[in-house]
Order: structure tokens, then sequence, then C-alpha cells
């Protein structure tokens, strides 16, 4: 097989050669430096930016450690992905197959071994800490021993499995070695680990790194360095003005911690705060309201589905009494009218679902058939299964036993509760008794890995790799203990297929395998797909936002900007540190 | 009184480890745990949730893990919050000065204002202001303290624009602003919280203390001096408000534990960062550690809290002896 793209991505680096200036030549210097750095920051696209400005980002949580293998909320993600760089991210969606349409960050070019089995990273020789040293490749190698050292516990590690080894070839070549040849192998390494500085962590034992002064005073390469961390009420970054992929335009970056999401939306509504990341649908007439406000839609890498558990919950070992046969399963997916469920509980802020796929990936595939709402050939399927209404009481039954189960919903969740409610009555009218059971989310996940339940409205983010679909869906995945496929799944032809796509090397095969998969898992309905998510986020209307990407809306950043016209008092601080 | 008090502190410290004890064996028996809250995504792998379960001990017996816990404990290790990925001690030690400043605040002026109101309704019984003090403090007393707050948080800060809509400081400017100023800052986003708890709690004190100073204002002595011709005034302020004093220190000694304990609702709607979201939060993320930290910590204050009024009950009234 051919290997991928070779030296796919180039950009001119900026050697920095001796001069003598004398003082008359000083002004002239000066110029020239600003024109060089003018030219530097041509290795991004151009904005029409300014540079300056506040951005106050309301959070409903605290972040947890700003270190990338051990962060685990959404706030920590945010923070230390500014912080800490990839060696490349995609240029808008994620494709993990190959290296197309990906763009440097850490890494300015790479190269594939001809036999795809070795990729070469050039770092960015203008790259460096924000304590003044330049990244080297040996920072890389160290970053790939961190995190597949098990006494890190990064949950990124095992996903680390194919690189065999990384190997410094000289200060700013560090070379990716794998032990199978996959597509996914530049996404693994280029996108799977953000880099850490060896010189600040060496010493720092990998299973006290959580717990390290470090993991809460992070140094990184990235766009914004670490200001201050107030536990539990603000977070804030300020500009690299010496970042090398060029100054980002926003001065300071601010995350105000409310205690929970009505009060984040409050402190944006109150001018508080900037921006808040997602609305929910009751929120956007509030929003509306402020014309200082406006929403902007940005695509997600989430989507939602109703579980089916194939086993027994009373007894594991048993197949499950209604779920276990696929008939009865396609009949409950025809049952449902999943178009009126996601108008009714989203209206427009949110699509069907197709799949374990969504529309940011680069495997999303709106020509897999679906089974169809047809509530008629619903009671056909169930009648042919021999679950039917003996006894008159709108409930179908078979060997005595009623067509009846319990939905698990977290009862955090207003749409899913809706949802179910929605859902409760379709199934009413073919003659299914669904109970609603409410949860609090720790119990949901704990009933969810003990495979505690009859049915549950789930939800998932997709974290780019396609192949990651095996995770939930495999047979592997369903009998091993705690798996994450907690409905007991199980199809050898579809586990084959995603083998298959994950061994090609050819997007456009992987592509046609992943189709392939996806119309297996659709009509075997372990699960009704019922909506992908259209995330809105509100901010002021002085924020120009740059480049939203479905994986991190906050990835390109440092190219939003706030024009100086518009900016308000908070903008003026500049970029000087509180502690300076 | 040395015999007195450390009777009463071998009982507290029995009460403070029946309570750890109580609240160790709940939260485990509840489902979940904090590494599966904390990482909840289903595409981290079980071995990831496994080393952590393992790391912090939590896969080994309930009386081993008990056992282990106690010991700490002594040695004044509380354990580890992995949801906040730092030891329970430092997490405690940030929100624990923030919960102490907005419930002593509101503790004190509550104290003040209730024994005032409720001094003037005995002094001018059955008038026209004690009837308008009644129902305003039957007003806030009977009002659920979330609704308060969110009614505050409207009308005072969304609406009027008067005050920060929540959390402690100013996110952007606190950390340039001179000594003063960040006074200031603090002080306005303490108003409204403050006064919330104010509120509700000065309603309740002005009851007692109306309640309490007309069962004196009955008692023989009372009469005694007004037969000796001692002017109301000072019968009202030295002879009925001290000794109806005395059920209003009880009420004292049961408000101090929520000097530590919080306020949950009025903390979480104003953001603010002390014990009670901590609290709330823990049980969320089924932050074990944490949350017996802060019922140890709740307990211990009922405990000195029942202690102080007692020796302030004694210091109140010659006739208890403490011993």
């Amino acid at each position: 097989m051919a290997p991928l793209t070779r030296d796919s991505h180039a950009t001119r680096s900026f050697p920095t050669p001796r001069l003598t200036i004398s003082m008359r030549q000083r002004p002239l210097l000066a110029v020239l430096l600003v024109t060089l750095a003018a030219c530097a920051r041509g290795d991004r696209p151009a904005t029409g930016g300014t540079d300056g400005g506040t951005l106050v980002i309301s959070v409903g949580a605290d972040a947890d450690a700003l270190l990338p293998p051990l962060t685990s909320n959404v706030t920590s993600v945010q923070v230390s992905s500014l912080i800490f760089e990839h060696l490349a991210e995609p240029k808008e969606k994620i494709d993990a197959i190959g290296d197309a349409g990906w763009t440097g960050k850490l890494a300015r070019s790479w190269h594939w071994a001809p036999d795809s089995l070795s990729i070469a990273f050039d770092i960015d020789p203008r790259a460096h800490w924000h304590d003044g040293r330049p990244v080297r490749a040996s920072d890389v190698r160290f970053t790939w021993r961190l995190y597949t050292d098990p006494r890190t516990g990064s949950d990124v590690g095992p996903l680390l499995a194919n690189i065999d080894s990384v190997t410094v070839r000289d200060s700013v070549t560090a070379v990716f070695w794998f032990a199978h040849r996959r597509p996914d192998e530049f996404f693994d390494a280029a996108f799977q680990m953000r880099i850490l500085p060896e010189h600040l962590l060496a010493g720092v034992p990998h299973d006290q790194l959580q717990a390290s002064d470090f993991a809460r005073h992070p140094v990184g390469s990235g766009p914004y360095r670490f200001a201050r961390w107030v536990p539990r009420q603000t977070l804030e970054l300020v500009a690299d003005t010496t970042y090398h992929l060029g100054r980002p335009h926003v001065d300071r970056l601010i995350w105000s911690i409310a205690g929970d999401p009505d009060a984040a939306l409050l402190r944006v509504l109150s001018g508080e705060a900037d921006m808040i990341e997602s609305l929910r649908p009751a929120d956007i007439a509030e929003v509306a309201k402020h014309h200082e406000l406006k929403t902007v839609r940005y695509p997600t890498m989430a989507y939602a589905y109703l579980l089916f558990n194939e086993r027994d919950p009373g007894n594991l070992h048993r197949p499950h009494p209604v779920f276990a046969d696929r008939s009865v399963r396609r009949a409950l997916t025809m049952a449902l009218d999943r178009q009126a469920l996601v108008r009714s509980v989203f209206d427009t802020m949110a699509t069907v679902s197709v799949g374990p796929v969504t529309h940011a990936l680069a495997t999303y595939d709106s020509t897999v058939v679906q089974i169809p709402f047809a509530p008629d050939s619903a009671r056909a399927l169930l009648d042919a299964a021999g679950w039917r209404d003996t006894n008159g009481d709108g409930v179908r039954e078979k060997h005595g036993r009623p067509l009846r189960f319990a939905i698990l919903v977290p009862s955090s969740s207003t749409p899913r509760m809706r949802m179910a409610v929605l859902m409760q009555q379709m199934f009413k009218a073919v003659g299914v008794q669904a109970d609603i059971d409410q949860m609090d989310f720790p119990t949901v996940n704990q009933r969810l890995a003990s495979r505690q339940f009859d049915a549950v409205i789930n939800a998932m983010v997709s974290d780019g790799n396609p192949a990651t679909v095996r995770q939930n869906w495999s047979i592997p995945a369903a009998r091993a203990r705690d798996g994450g496929n907690a409905g007991s799944y199980e199809s050898p032809t579809f586990d084959a297929l995603v083998d298959s796509a994950s061994a090609q090397m050819n997007a456009t095969a992987a592509h046609a395998y992943y189709h392939r998969a996806y119309q297996v898992l659709v009509d075997d309905a372990p699960a009704v797909w019922l909506y992908e998510p259209v995330t809105f986020a509100a901010m002021q209307t002085r924020i120009h936002p740059v480049g939203m990407r479905a994986d991190m809306w906050w990835a390109n950043i440092d190219q939003w900007y706030i024009p100086a016209a518009e900016r308000i008092a908070r903008d003026r601080l500049g970029v000087v540190d509180a502690r300076d | 009184m040395a015999r007195f008090l450390l009777r009463r502190l071998a009982q507290g410290a029995l009460i403070v480890w029946l309570v750890a004890t109580a609240a160790f064996l709940l939260l485990h028996l509840a489902p979940g745990d904090p590494v599966r809250a904390s990482l909840d995504s289903p595409l981290v792998p079980e071995s990831v949730r496994a080393f952590w379960v393992a790391r912090l001990g939590l896969d080994r017996p309930i009386p081993e893990q008990y056992a282990r816990y106690l010991a700490a404990a002594a040695r004044g290790d509380l354990g580890y919050s992995f949801p906040h990925r730092r030891p329970v001690g430092a997490v405690l030690a940030e929100a624990i000065p923030n919960t102490l400043l907005l419930m002593s605040v509101a503790l004190v002026l509550s104290f003040a204002i209730g024994v005032v109101l409720g001094a003037v309704q005995a002094r001018r019984h059955g008038r026209a202001a004690d009837r308008a003090i009644a129902v305003g403090s039957i007003f806030f007393y009977s009002m659920p303290d979330f609704w308060l707050a969110l009614m505050m948080l409207l009308v005072f800060s969304y609406a009027l624009g008067l005050f920060p809509v929540s959390g402690m400081h100013d996110a952007v400017m606190y950390p340039y602003l001179g000594p003063v100023a960040r006074l200031v800052d603090l002080a306005r986003h303490l108003v409204l919280p403050a006064a919330t708890l104010t509120l509700l709690s000065a309603a309740a004190v002005a009851r007692f203390q109306r309640a309490a100073m007309l069962d004196v204002a009955r008692a023989d002595f009372v009469r005694t001096a007004r037969a000796k011709g001692v002017s109301e005034r000072a019968i009202a302020w030295h002879h009925v408000l001290r000794n109806a004093l005395l059920p209003v220190i009880t009420l004292l000694g049961l408000a101090l534990p929520a000097l530590l304990g919080g306020s949950v609702f009025v903390e979480k709607i104003f953001s603010w960062p002390g014990m009670g979201t901590l609290t709330v939060n823990a049980i969320a993320t089924r932050d074990y550690p944490l949350l017996t930290a802060a019922l140890i910590v709740a307990s211990v204050m009922m405990v000195v809290g029942s202690l102080v009024a007692d020796l302030l009950y004694a210091l109140a009234d010659p006739r208890v002896r403490l011993g």
C-alpha cells in the first residue's frame, strides 16, 4: 500500500542572523522588526483583527488540573489547551485518517517514512516555552513517555498504544515509530498529546503530577500563558506576545467561574462576562432581549441516543426479555417519530442523529438508510414477534410478561427528560409501556457501568477518531468487565467492518467501510439515534469570533478580536500581568 | 469548670466520631464513586478509572478504607479530593474563610437587628410599631431562602444593576485594585448574600426576643423593680433585656455551626465560593473525603457552638453553675 502524503505541510522558518547595528540604524531596525513580526503572523490566516481587549468567559464549573494528560473537565481542557500545544491541528473538520486538512502548531512540517511506520516532526525553531527556553524534540519524547507511563494515570495513555517509541533525530526533529501501520497514526502522534516541558517536569514523579505545583501554575508554549487561578472564582491567561505563530489578538482571557449554569448565564446577561459557550433552548429568547449580545452557532461532536440493554439487568448472563430480539428493537425504533421528538424538544437547536457520528466528523454519512417512523409497521413487527395485547389493557404481552421497560434518564437534563416523556407517549401508541426512571448523573453512570438498566437516554462526545466507535459497540467492549458497550450489542459483521476501516490507509476506502459499519448498526437498532445538538454561544457583539471548531470552539481563540472602537473599560488592561 | 469542659469535650469528640463514621459508611453505600463521577466520559478507558480507584484505595473493603481514613484523620490528613485534584485540607482552607466571612457578617447583623427589633416590639407591645414589625418579621421568617435570594438578585443586581450578580470579587479588575478598592469590591459582592441571610435570620431572632422579653416582663423581679420606682427604660434595658437574652443565646449557639457550614441555597444562587456550594458539589461528584470532612467540620462547630452557648448562658445567668 502506498504511504500517506509526504511532506504534506511546510511553513517557512525565519532564521535570525547576527547583525551589528549602529545607533543611526536603530530606527530602521525597529521598522524592520515590526515588518518581520507582521510577516511572522502570516503563518496564520489574516482575520483583520487588531490586538487588545479582554474576553471574560462565564463557566459553570472550576478547572481541576491544568496539566493536559490529567485534565478531565471542560474548563480545564479549555484553559490547558491554550497554554500547551499539539504538534498539529485540523484546520476545520477532524479527519483521523491521514494528515489531509491538518496544519502545524508546534511542528512546522512532517515527513512520512516510505513504509508509513514512522513520522518525523520538525519542531518550529521559533517555538519556546513561556519561561523563554526553546521547545525541543526531546520535549516531545518526554511527553510521550509521560502520557504512556501507567503511573501518570492519563486517560489518553491507553490510546497511544500504537506508538512504539519516540526518538530524537536532532534537537528539532522528533520521530514517532508505530507498531502497526494504521491510518490514525498521524492523529495519535500529532493530536492526542499536548507537548510538555521536560526541563520543568523531569524532576516530578509521574504519580505526583496531579498534585504538583506545575498542575496549578503551568508553563507551556501556546498562545496564552498562565496568569492566575483563584479556585472557584477566576482563571486568567494573558497573551504571549512572543508566540511563535504570532501574537494572539485578545490580550487576556478570563474564565469567570459561577456556581452553576444559571449563574453563569446571568453574568453574561448582566454584562459582567462577555460570553457563555452553550445556551439551553430556553435561554435563547432571554439572550435575544439584550441588544448588546449575539448568538453564535457552531457545530458539535455530541450525539444522543436511546440505548437498549440486550442483557437482562437481573442476570447479565441471560438475554434481555425484550431487547434481545432485533425485530422488537426495530419495531420500537419505528414507533418513534424522531423528527417530531427533536423538533418538540429542541426546535431548531438539534438535528436528528443518523448514527454514532456527527456532522463534524469526516466519516459523517447522511446516506445511511434509517429505520423509518412507521407505527403500523411497528405494530405488525411486534405482533409477529409474539407481543400482543391479549387482555385489552393497552399493553402487549408475551408469555404473560407485559411489554414494559424503564427508560433511565439523568434528572438534571431537561431535554432528555422531555424527550423521555414524549417517547413514553409514542411507545404507548403501539402498546408498549415505558416508565421513566430519573436518577442523578453519578447514579446513571453507575447503572450504565454495571448495566443495571433496561434503556437509557445516553449522550456521547466523539473524540474525532471514528475508530473509537469500537469502544461503545464492539464485541470486546461488550464482553469486557465494565467495557464501554453498556448495551451489550454484538455483531461480528460490524466489528469486521470497523476493523477493515481502521486498517485502510486510503481515506476513501476507509469511509466506505465506515458507511457499511454504520448501516449495520442502524439496521440492528441497538439504539434509537435521537439527536445531534446544535450549539449556540451567547457573546457580546464587540467580540468577533473566528473559526469555532466542533471539537474545540476555542481552538482559534488567538485569532478572535475586539475592534478598537468597540472596546470597553476592561479591554484596556493590556497584557501586563497583575503579578508584575 | 475544668471538669465540665473536659466532659463536654469528651462528649464532643464522641459526637464527631459518630458523625464521621455515619457519614463515611452512608456515603460509601451510595452508588458511584469520585473517580467515575469525574472521569465520566465513556471514552475514558476502564483501565484508567481502575488505576485511580486503586490509587485512592477505593477498591479496598469498606472496613479497611474506614480504618485508613480514621488513622489519617487522626494525623490531620482528611484525604484527597479527586474532583478538585487536591488534598481535602487545601480545598477546605480556601472555602472556610469565605463562608466564615459571609456567615459572620450575617450572624452579627441578624442578631443585632433581631434583638433590637424584638426589644422594640416588646416595649411597644400591642401598638402599631409592634404589629408592623411582627408582620415584617413573619413575612421574612416564612420566606424560603432560595426565593428571597433570587428576588434580591433579580431586583438589585439584574434589574437595577446596583450590585454584582454573583461571586466574591470582580473577575477582571480585582488583581489591579488597591487595598481600599479591594475592600469596597468585596463589600459590594457581600451585600446581597449577607442581606438575604440577615433578613431571614433577624426575623427569627426578633420573634424569639420579643417572646422572651414579654415573658420576663411579667416576672416578679420586674414587678419589684417597678415598685421600687426604677424607670421603665432602666427596667427594659437592665432587667428585662438581660434576662430575655438567655433563649437568644441558645439560638446563637445553634446558629454557630452555620458559620462554617454555610448556606447552601444562598451560596449557590450568589455563586459564593464557600462551604455550602462545596458540599453540594461534593455530593454531586461523590467526593467522599471532602463530604465527610465537611460533615466533620459541621459537627465540630455544632459541638463548639453548644459549648459556647452553655458558657455564655452561665455568664448571662448567675444561677447557672457549670460542673
